[in-house]
């Protein structure tokens, strides 16, 4: 408990956390407006906004949350590494794999509000173009409820995953670089050659779980099994590194 | 500082066979040295001779290859309460830049459930209160010392161990530093203070471990080391090759150093005097050069510990 207060704390008293945030709100509205520009055009090859589809994919980019939740995670050890307060960290809190659990519960709670934040600035803005517009909602309450809740869990399992990640890398450059380089290219390709291996990919399961839509994927709720699954592995990975290997 | 009088052994740090090797490096090897309650005890030995090695064992942060570092007869990752019994010190830089050094020690505090109070006290002790409310980034060296330093203090704790904490310190840091860790050891606290340089610890310490090449060369009570420092008879003599030559015969090792001029280790200057004036040799000049303690340290850490 002490320790997530404190890794709580640590997240909230460098400007790390707010660059984030802020470069989030950014992503997510310039990623909305743009997908809202892009579907007014019939001849645009996109599907067109009275879709369901379309207003699937606009409404689940609220998933963009779990990028920054992932790079919360991550930074939450590397960061630790990168300035030597591992030292004092560990002097203070010699238990290891209870840090590694702390820092993933604080991230988690961290992530849990990023999504809030990425799912009403989506909603509202997505859902006040469409009113504007006179374009028929086609996705009904639960669907958005879906969208919203699935958010929600895979914005905080990437959290998590980001703390595991970290405690296995340790180097910040490299452990988001191999974040973001194994999101975007093996997967993917995975999911297109082998579906039945990729849909496990935590990439693909996030995506899922968040209400992308997507053929081949698996549902929702088996996708945040899956990706509840790797945050476990991620974390437990995590924890058995950190607790065996020197701290320089 | 709050001491409490456990039945626990003497020594608050126990040092047995260390070793540790990175890969083909070995680091430190087969150390063993011991630090007494309620004493200050310099942990020296040029840089590179596996100082730091030694304390990352001591705190937890490395584990040995081999052997044993203690703090309380305990490693220190199973040490119950260790903020509250070791306070410590490894880098002077260890703070994100971005955050205020009083939201530094409000995170470490949180974590070992030390009151805010506590960390207000601390600032004040090391002399930073004004400065807290600022982010780290804008600190100088000396102020990122002594905030390293107020972290250490947290717990308050019974035993201090620092690594080199006089490095990039201003003469009058080096001055509040020592009054400081006086004060401590006069409370009844133990501390374990590393350094490349004696001098810099000299005043400060009881007792030094002198380590080098990751081995053990010598652990004495300060006064013992100054005593071990080989006084140089100097003498200057128009005769020098004759008194060579009869200090020789007397068993006596000198050396000409310069045209008419004697240096004489392992006798005192009175039986020299008395040797030349025996065969009326005439001298100069006769004089005793003591050698500095960090003479005696430069010497032992140049010949010890070699493999």
């Amino acid at each position: 408990m002490r320790q997530i207060r404190s890794e709580l704390l640590k997240l909230r008293t460098t400007r790390t956390t707010l660059g984030l945030v802020l470069g989030m709100v950014a992503l997510v509205v310039f990623t909305v407006v743009i997908q809202l520009v892009a579907s007014q055009f019939e001849d645009s090859g996109i599907p067109r906004i009275e879709e369901r589809d379309t207003q699937r994919t606009i409404f689940a980019t609220a998933s963009t949350a779990g990028l920054f939740a992932v790079l919360i995670g991550i930074m939450s050890v590397t960061g630790e590494f990168r300035h030597g307060t591992i030292r004092p960290t560990l002097l203070f809190a010699p238990a290891r794999a209870a840090l590694v659990v702390a820092k993933g519960v604080a991230c988690a709670l961290a992530g849990g509000l990023l999504a809030v934040a990425a799912v009403v600035l989506t909603f509202g803005i997505a859902r006040a173009w469409l009113q504007v517009d006179d374009v028929e909602q086609s996705l009904g309450r639960s669907d958005l409820l879906a969208i919203a809740a699935g958010t929600v869990a895979a914005t905080v399992l990437w959290a998590v995953i980001g703390v595991g990640v970290g405690a296995v890398v340790r180097n910040q450059v490299a452990a988001i670089l191999a974040t973001i380089v194994w999101t975007s290219i093996p997967e993917p390709l995975l999911m297109a050659l082998v579906p039945n291996v990729g849909r496990f990919a935590p990439g693909v399961a996030a995506d899922a779980v968040s209400g992308a839509p997507g053929q081949e994927m698996l549902s929702p709720f088996a996708s945040a099994a899956v990706l509840a699954l790797w945050a476990l592995a991620f974390v437990v990975a995590g924890s058995v590194v950190m607790a065996r290997r020197d701290v320089p | 500082m709050c001491v409490s009088r456990s039945p626990i052994p003497e020594a608050v740090v126990a040092v047995e066979s260390l070793t540790k090797r990175f890969g083909p490096l070995t680091a430190v090897s087969d150390l063993s040295f011991t630090v007494s309650r309620g004493t200050v005890t310099g942990f020296l030995g040029p840089n590179g001779a596996g100082k730091t090695t030694t304390l990352r064992i001591l705190l937890g942060l490395a584990a040995p290859t081999a052997g044993s570092a203690l703090v309380f007869g305990s490693p220190y990752r199973r040490l119950q309460d260790a903020p509250q019994r070791v306070g410590a010190v490894l880098e002077a830089t260890d703070f994100h830049p971005g955050r205020s050094g009083r939201d530094h020690l409000r995170s470490l505090a949180f974590s070992a459930g030390i009151s805010d109070r506590r960390v207000g006290e601390v600032l004040a002790l090391v002399e930073l209160d004004e400065a807290s409310g600022r982010r780290v980034k804008g600190y100088s060296l000396g102020m990122r010392q002594r905030l390293g330093l107020a972290a250490a203090l947290l717990g308050e704790p019974e035993l201090l161990v620092l690594d080199e904490p006089a490095n990039g310190l201003d003469p009058e840091g080096i001055r509040w530093l020592r009054d400081f860790l006086r004060t401590f050891a006069a409370e009844g606290g133990s501390v374990l203070v590393s350094s490349h340089v004696l001098a810099e610890v000299a005043q400060t310490v009881d007792r030094v471990v002198i380590i080098n090449h990751g081995r053990f060369v010598t652990e004495a009570a300060l006064g013992e080391l100054t005593e071990r420092s080989t006084a140089r008879v100097h003498v200057r003599s128009p005769e020098a090759g004759t008194l060579l030559q009869l200090l020789g015969d007397s068993g006596i090792t000198a050396e000409l150093v310069a045209e008419g001029v004697l240096n004489v280790v392992g006798a005192p200057a009175e039986r020299v005097g008395e040797i030349a004036a025996a065969h009326g040799v005439v001298l100069h000049e006769l004089l005793t050069e003591e050698s500095s303690l960090e003479e005696v340290f430069l010497a032992l850490t140049q010949t010890g510990g070699e493999p």
